[in-house]
């Protein structure tokens, strides 16, 4: 201890300074990006359209998020509710079904455990596509049908194998006590196993948060209603694809700004990531620690 | 137990053996049903889930061997062998696919590979905590930002009329550059947001190796005066060898598998000679066309494809077994 | 406790997995057996409008149906009073809001069996998947259920040949579709600031040269000014290179089939490379933006730059002249003047003639799913065939006597509802529109009132050159059904191809020259250009040899 804190305590050099200097920009430029669609959101259309804006805003107004938020067409508050649904069942489903799953494989009494892990690798090597899955699931009853953001991925194969890595490197007394204890395997599950298994719950519950929350492929192919359409699809459609959708982007005077589509593009994006930027700061470190206890196995 | 299973053969040649040989095993498995009742209960979400969800879709591929037709479905569309395999075959585009999905591939690896491991090295080097964990926090910020937001936010930055880096180019007296419809600059973007997206996360496993490194081997290589740079090479890059093969190892097996969501939502018709890469036409043909999609053509593409990288992983997964003394599973 | 709790949640946890399983299982299920009331949430819906009616289900049906056309639908005042009329109510069920996208969804919908009552497809798609059994063979059902239906066919043979089937059956109702070509439409405000006398510009080569004036004024203070600008592909000048594709009696070139009007072009037409060449310096000299070149400028960009004066020329739908003066144009600048330009003419002082939509044309097709039964069939030819009958056709046209309309005494009728008032009305509001390009219903169109529904600028423009000697010959191709699917696949690839081909020669990503030229029309071949000629030809002389 006293060792280390000598080492800290070591004069700053240009090395030092530099290293600092350098990577400090380095994370300033990785959310600079995010601050200038602020800038470009805040500033007036017409200096937008004629490419006046770099790096502060121009013409500082809010009156593009007012348009974006009240105008139905942009349909944000949907998607904002939609997405937020889904990632909040489709976690809490995922985390349950993997840990009972890799509970069941990791006891050396089932004897089929290999059988069964082995098909499960196998169906996540070799990948069957779009269009099978497409075709098997329509045939499922998921079009249009919010549990395909819930129910098929629950169990994704790479977070099976971390979940139950981790409750292989449990050691074997713990089970052995419960059971000479009489109890079932639901009891030494819960009494036994899940308190000592927050940390995996947590990494695989924010793994999969993410992945439903900026998932756009599956949502695209199955959700065709308006009114399950998640952030990230109308994302797409708004910003990217912008579509054939004039009468959304046309410009308008607002209090004596000009919104362009510009304003309002930038207006969405940044309205789209405003959620993952208020949780990320509280998340982050039990994300940092959950990337570790996946990384222990390789 | 061994004389048992004698005894049981034994038995078994006087023409006995079949009720004999049967029984015990019904009985076991009735004994192991009641006794691990809730076990099978508990794997019940995960069988039904690989049979329906995982094992479906690779019945689907079916299709492949088929004329399907939409209305008629996997089971009444009518066969149609290999025909969808020899088209392939003498399908131009086949090649030119091939070789922008390898090229992508290979590409995101040797750019995006390196850059965790030397920004690791550095950040390893910042003593002020807070510094060091600010800078990691921010740098994994876009891990979390869905692709949707990341393109949209890079085409607004490239705009050629009024994004910030076409009006510095201007502002240099040169002329726009359209990035969003070029076909040499697609590979660079699609790039440039791997970096961005994945650097900071991936870093975090070479960060956590380094931390776990003891502090007593860099007193003692200072005492023997070695400066930073030989604590760098020397003790800190060493420590994080076996992460750093296992995620070399992992990466080339996953070739493959470029980020369709990313793609999907970069490209354009006008960058098709650069981006279309093996998944993106497939679902292009599927979904995207504006004749009647060829869903067994494009089933067809995806089973070859599936079937080379198959190969690939299991390769990989036995490197890695023997180099760096780790599974992927 | 604690564990009791916990277990408890566990066990409701498996519970639910099991709850959902048989839930998809069920709903798959229901999806079949009510694949008459649509999918998902519109099923609920539905249903409950049944009960509500008390048995009268033959009151409604539902369609599915690009969503913009359902938005436009739901503004217009005369569909209003023809669902009052008919006492038939449509229920919609929205696709994408892009027509090629409607059309893929359409396959997707049939591969997992949730198309609603009826749905908005293309000739094609009627025709295969009506061949298989996916869709009502109607023509029994016009006889019994739709007289004026009947009628119109009866009087018209081609229509008739075009929705028939080989094996005699109707799969699809085609709409009619108004007679009309692209205008040029130009802000001479700006003409004349940079000192264009706009009724001067008579060739391909004066409109370059006005584009050049146009550039070299604008250009210096805006780094984005492009005089020329638009939405979807720029590849649509070929017309006036004499390089449109065609079908005739000679023979037939470039992609005819569903680009009869927009994006026709023949790149082995003589004109071709002089078209390609010409473009290219348009963009070579930052004539034409860059962005609609390479098809990123979507119809907002398009329209914020010929709001905003980053844009002075474009060559778009008839009306956009007038769309661009009511909706911002002059409240940005008072000077703003969009007005629409003549067409040009050749070295010989003749004018070039352009492409025309079609009377009847493969897409918007109206097809009934195939488990329908024989009642809701009958409810929705009734309520088509009302749109045949005189009332109907007045009605969409028209709209209603008094209100909308007032007929003269020489029987000529002329609208009361002034245009740019209904028109300008914010989105989402009742209005009388008769924009009768757009799909609503399929009805017969009334010329008259299609360019009469206009102000005064565009529609003496469509009276001055929407003139026959101003327009190719544009006409309506019957297919059977295999070569009709065996052409939409071609079509879809080598049309891809082509477009992304030009476009590379006109940014310079491949040198335009003779040799690079010749190897790009010879892939094209290659790829099934000549296969789509061949078919396009063959079906000419069938269509017109009968």
């Amino acid at each position: 201890m006293k060792k280390s804190s000598i080492r800290n305590k070591r004069r700053i050099t240009v090395f030092d300074s530099v290293n600092n200097t350098v990577l400090l920009l380095i994370a300033v430029v990785c959310i600079y990006p995010f601050l200038y669609i602020l800038f470009i959101a805040c500033s007036d259309g017409t200096f937008l359209t004629r490419g006046q804006v770099d790096f502060f805003p121009k013409g500082f107004n809010i009156e593009s998020f007012k348009y974006v938020l009240t105008n139905p067409k942009f349909d944000i508050f949907t998607g904002m509710k939609n997405s937020f649904i889904y990632t909040l069942f489709g976690t809490l489903i995922a985390v349950v079904f993997t840990y009972i799953t890799a509970y069941a494989l990791s006891r050396p009494r089932l004897k089929q455990r290999y059988v069964i892990m082995t098909l499960f690798v196998i169906t996540w090597v070799f990948e069957a596509g779009i269009i099978p899955q497409y075709i098997v699931y329509s045939k499922l009853g998921f079009i249009d049908n919010i549990w395909v953001m819930i129910v098929p991925g629950a169990i994704n194969t790479q977070f099976l194998l971390i979940t139950k890595a981790f409750l292989d490197g449990l050691p074997a007394e713990l089970e052995e006590a419960a059971f000479i204890d009489g109890g079932t395997d639901f009891q030494t599950l819960t009494k036994v196993f899940l308190p000592i298994s927050k940390p995996i719950l947590a990494t695989i519950g924010l793994f999969n948060a993410v992945s439903i929350w900026n998932q756009y492929l599956v949502p695209q192919m199955f959700l065709k209603s308006d009114n399950l359409k998640t952030i990230q699809q109308i994302l797409k459609s708004v910003v990217i694809t912008s579509g054939n959708s004039g009468t959304v982007f046309t410009n308008v005077m607002r209090n004596g700004f000009t919104l362009n589509q510009n304003n309002m593009k930038a207006a969405a994006i940044f309205i789209a990531m405003t959620p993952i930027a208020c949780i990320y700061p509280f998340v982050q470190k039990y994300f940092k620690k959950g990337i570790l206890i996946g990384s222990v196995k390789g | 137990m061994k004389k048992k299973g004698m005894k049981i053969l034994g038995k078994g040649n006087k023409a006995v053996t079949i009720p004999l040989t049967k029984k015990p095993l019904k009985q076991r498995i009735k004994k192991d049903l009641k006794k691990n009742r809730q076990l099978y209960l508990l794997l019940l979400p995960g069988i039904i889930s690989l049979i329906l969800f995982k094992f479906g879709p690779l019945f689907g591929m079916v299709i492949a061997f088929e004329n399907f037709s939409a209305f008629k479905g996997i089971l009444g569309s009518e066969w149609a062998g290999f025909k969808w395999f020899i088209k392939i075959f003498h399908d131009p585009y086949m090649l030119k696919l091939l070789k922008n999905t390898i090229i992508l591939a290979v590409l995101s690896l040797v750019v995006v590979f390196p850059i965790p491991i030397i920004f690791a090295l550095f950040l390893n080097e910042i003593k002020q905590k807070a510094i060091h964990g600010f800078v990691q926090s921010l740098s994994f910020l876009p891990y979390f930002i869905s692709s949707a937001v990341m393109v949209s936010i890079l085409f607004t930055m490239l705009s050629p009329t009024n994004g910030i880096v076409n009006n510095l180019i201007k502002a240099m007296g040169k002329t726009a550059i359209h990035f969003q419809a070029s076909p040499a600059w697609f590979r660079p973007m699609y790039v440039f947001l791997q970096v961005w997206q994945t650097f900071g996360y991936s870093a975090v496993i070479y960060i956590a190796a380094m931390t776990a490194v003891d502090p007593a081997l860099y007193e003692a290589a200072e005492v023997d005066g070695a400066n930073r740079w030989v604590k760098m090479l020397h003790i800190t890059l060493p420590s994080i060898a076996v992460s750093v093969i296992t995620m070399f190892i992992i990466s080339v097996g996953n070739i493959f598998t470029v980020d369709l969501d990313r793609i999907l939502l970069m490209y354009n018709s006008s960058v098709y000679s650069t981006a279309d890469v093996i998944q993106t036409y497939v679902y292009r043909i599927a979904f995207e066309s504006s004749g009647f999609p060829n869903y067994s053509y494009g089933t067809a593409v995806n089973l070859l494809k599936s079937i080379l990288a198959f190969i690939l992983v299991m390769l990989t997964n036995k490197a890695a077994d023997k180099y760096a003394e780790t599974r992927l599973f | 406790m604690k564990s009791i709790k916990k277990f408890m949640a566990l066990f409701l946890a498996v519970i639910m997995t099991a709850a959902v399983f048989s839930g998809c299982g069920s709903s798959s299920k229901s999806g079949d057996s009510e694949n008459s009331s649509g999918s998902g949430n519109e099923s609920g819906g539905s249903a409950k409008t049944t009960d509500e009616t008390a048995g009268s289900t033959s009151n409604s049906y539902t369609m599915f149906m690009r969503s913009q056309y359902i938005d436009w639908i739901k503004e217009l005042k005369w569909y209003d009073a023809a669902e009052e009329n008919t006492g038939i109510h449509v229920e919609y069920v929205e696709g994408p809001e892009e027509i090629d996208d409607t059309y893929t969804e359409v396959d997707q919908r049939i591969a997992s069996g949730t198309l609603p009552d009826s749905a908005m497809v293309n000739l094609a798609q009627a025709k295969v998947y009506g061949g298989q059994g996916a869709f009502a063979d109607l023509a029994p059902y016009i006889a019994k259920y739709a007289p004026n239906l009947q009628a119109y066919i009866d009087a018209n043979t081609d229509y008739a040949a075009y929705v028939t089937s080989e094996n005699g059956a109707i799969y699809g109702l085609v709409k009619e579709s108004p007679i009309f070509a692209d205008l040029i439409g130009y802000r001479a405000d700006q003409f004349k600031e940079a000192g264009i006398d706009a009724s001067k510009v008579k060739t391909v080569d004066d409109f370059t040269t006005a584009l050049e004036t146009l550039k070299s004024y604008y250009g210096e203070e805006d780094d984005n000014y492009y005089p020329l600008s638009g939405r979807d592909s720029a590849l649509r000048f070929a017309a006036w290179f004499g390089a449109a594709s065609y079908a005739d009696a000679n023979g037939s070139g470039g992609v005819y089939y569903n680009h009869e009007k927009d994006g026709s072009f023949n790149i082995k037409a003589d004109g071709a490379y002089g078209w390609i060449e010409t473009m290219k310096l348009w963009y070579d000299k930052g004539l034409i933006n860059p962005l609609w070149i390479s098809g990123t400028n979507s119809e907002g960009d398009w329209e914020s730059q010929t709001l905003e004066g980053s844009a002075s020329v474009f060559y778009d739908y008839y009306n956009r002249a007038e769309w661009f003066m009511e909706n911002g144009g002059p409240d940005n600048n008072p000077d703003y003047d969009m007005q629409v330009l003549n067409f040009f003419q050749d070295a010989n002082g003749k004018t070039i003639p352009v492409t025309t939509s079609t009377l009847y044309q493969s897409g918007c097709v109206t097809a009934v799913n195939s488990s329908c039964d024989e009642e809701k069939i009958a409810t929705i030819l009734k309520f088509i065939d009302y749109f045949y009958s005189e009332e109907g056709i007045t009605l969409a046209n028209w709209g209603v006597e008094g209100e909308s309309f007032q007929t003269g005494s020489d029987n000529t009728k002329s609208f009361l509802a002034d245009y740019t008032t209904e028109e300008s009305k914010e989105s989402g509001e009742k209005k009388w529109s008769f924009l009768s390009d757009r799909f609503t219903v399929c009805k017969p169109v009334d010329q008259t009132a299609f360019y009469s529904w206009n102000t005064n600028l565009i529609s003496d423009a469509a009276n001055k050159y929407f003139i026959s000697e101003n327009f190719l010959e544009r006409p309506t191709l019957i297919y059977t059904t295999e070569k009709e699917e065996q052409l939409t696949g071609l079509v879809a690839s080598v049309y891809e191809a082509e477009c992304s081909g030009l476009t590379h020669f006109i940014t310079g990503d491949n040198e335009l020259n003779e040799t690079n030229w010749n190897a790009f029309v010879q892939e094209m071949d290659g790829l099934g250009l000549s296969d789509i000629e061949k078919i396009q030809q063959e079906a000419y002389t069938d269509t017109f040899s009968k």
